[in-house]
């Protein structure tokens, strides 16, 4: 219990307080700022473990007491922030398979045609906003109507490539 | 400080088997280059989690009392779980299907001088992605062909697309992006 529970208590406040401040007011640069909260939830749990054995007396066996627990907890807690981040990022932004299944089952008994999902998803749908989101997040700067690559981007991209080159498989997308 | 250099070696445990599985995966992917994509995630997956039976056994037993050694394995277990979704989802196939990192791609090979976009969408476009995409639903059968029209088929990857729905409400307060740019909202 006491290896399990703590990681799963301050992930579950880190839920919480992500849905509560996102639906009030949705930050500027989501990813640093889940981070941010993300880390703040991992000091408030942590500074809350150490004060409550004291008022809840014999009913604090499942809080962290050893290094070996308290670095499980943190362990536990970082690797489901990671997932969870994950899984936000396909909340965030819409995905095309997805939105080719919701299309498809949306259609019913008459299914529809590839000329139809081509006319509901163009460019503007899939592309533009991507790129968009690459020049807010300074990925890429916009230099006289072309598109250029910042530092930042290089950065980001360098070890997708270096490892899309080791599994040997051909560019994504 | 010997007890917390301790803790801190098992707390790695997970890590390491994290690392195994990744290792496992670009070595099968590698020697076999044929293996539908999926499979090859497993098989690392797979071997991730012997290696992470194998470093946790020895020391659990010295780490912890006998009734919080299920307790630990537990807990150990969800990390290491929770970390193969991480690398599966949020970095693998990133570079499998993400268009930011497509766009990056195209970028970057275009050095300094950058690509209008009329040029990046020559390199990648929307009619890419849904052919793209619509073929890897036909070859995992989530979607079906008759007559040139397309129908659902296995129902396990449009019960996500719903679940994502669902969590796009509670979230965003829109069933899509685009409903909330329409909405005004941002």
């Amino acid at each position: 219990m006491r290896f399990v529970a703590p990681g799963l208590l301050a992930f579950a406040l880190l839920i919480v307080a992500h849905v509560v401040i996102w639906r009030a007011r949705r930050p500027a640069g989501e990813y640093a700022a889940l981070a941010v909260l993300g880390a703040g939830v991992l000091a408030v749990a942590l500074a809350t473990f150490r004060v409550i054995p004291v008022p809840l007396g014999s009913a604090s066996g499942w809080l962290p007491q050893s290094p070996l627990e308290h670095i499980t907890a943190i362990g536990l807690y970082a690797a489901l922030f990671l997932s969870y981040v994950t899984t936000y990022s396909a909340v965030q932004a819409d995905s095309p398979t997805m939105t080719i299944l919701l299309l498809i089952e949306r259609a019913g008994a008459v299914g529809c045609t590839r000329a139809e999902l081509r006319a509901r998803l163009d460019d503007r749908v899939l592309v533009l906003p991507r790129l968009d989101d690459l020049v807010s997040g300074k990925l890429v700067r916009l230099d006289q109507g072309r598109y250029v690559v910042t530092a930042r981007g290089t950065l980001m991209i360098a070890p997708h490539i270096r490892f899309r080159r080791w599994l040997r498989m051909e560019k994504g997308g | 400080m010997s007890a917390l250099l301790t803790a801190a070696t098992l707390g790695l445990v997970p890590f390491v088997a994290l690392l195994a599985c990744i290792v496992a995966h670009v070595l099968v992917s590698r020697a076999l280059p044929e293996l539908p994509r999926h499979h090859g995630l497993v098989l690392g997956a797979l071997t991730g989690l012997a290696a992470l039976a194998a470093l946790a056994l020895p020391p659990i037993g010295l780490a912890a009392a006998p009734g919080d050694r299920v307790g630990l394995g537990v807990a150990w277990t969800l990390t290491y779980l929770s970390l193969v979704y991480w690398y599966v989802f949020g970095f693998f196939n990133l570079g499998e299907s993400s268009r930011r990192i497509r766009l990056l791609v195209e970028l970057r090979a275009a050095g300094d001088r950058g690509l209008t976009r009329a040029k990046i969408l020559a390199a990648y476009n929307a009619r890419m992605i849904v052919d793209a995409r619509l073929g890897r639903l036909l070859a995992g059968g989530q979607v079906v062909e008759r007559d040139g029209r397309y129908f659902t088929g296995k129902p396990l990857m449009l019960w996500g697309a719903k679940a994502l729905v669902l969590l796009k409400l509670v979230f965003l307060g829109a069933p899509s992006e685009f409903a909330r740019v329409r909405s005004g909202k941002r």
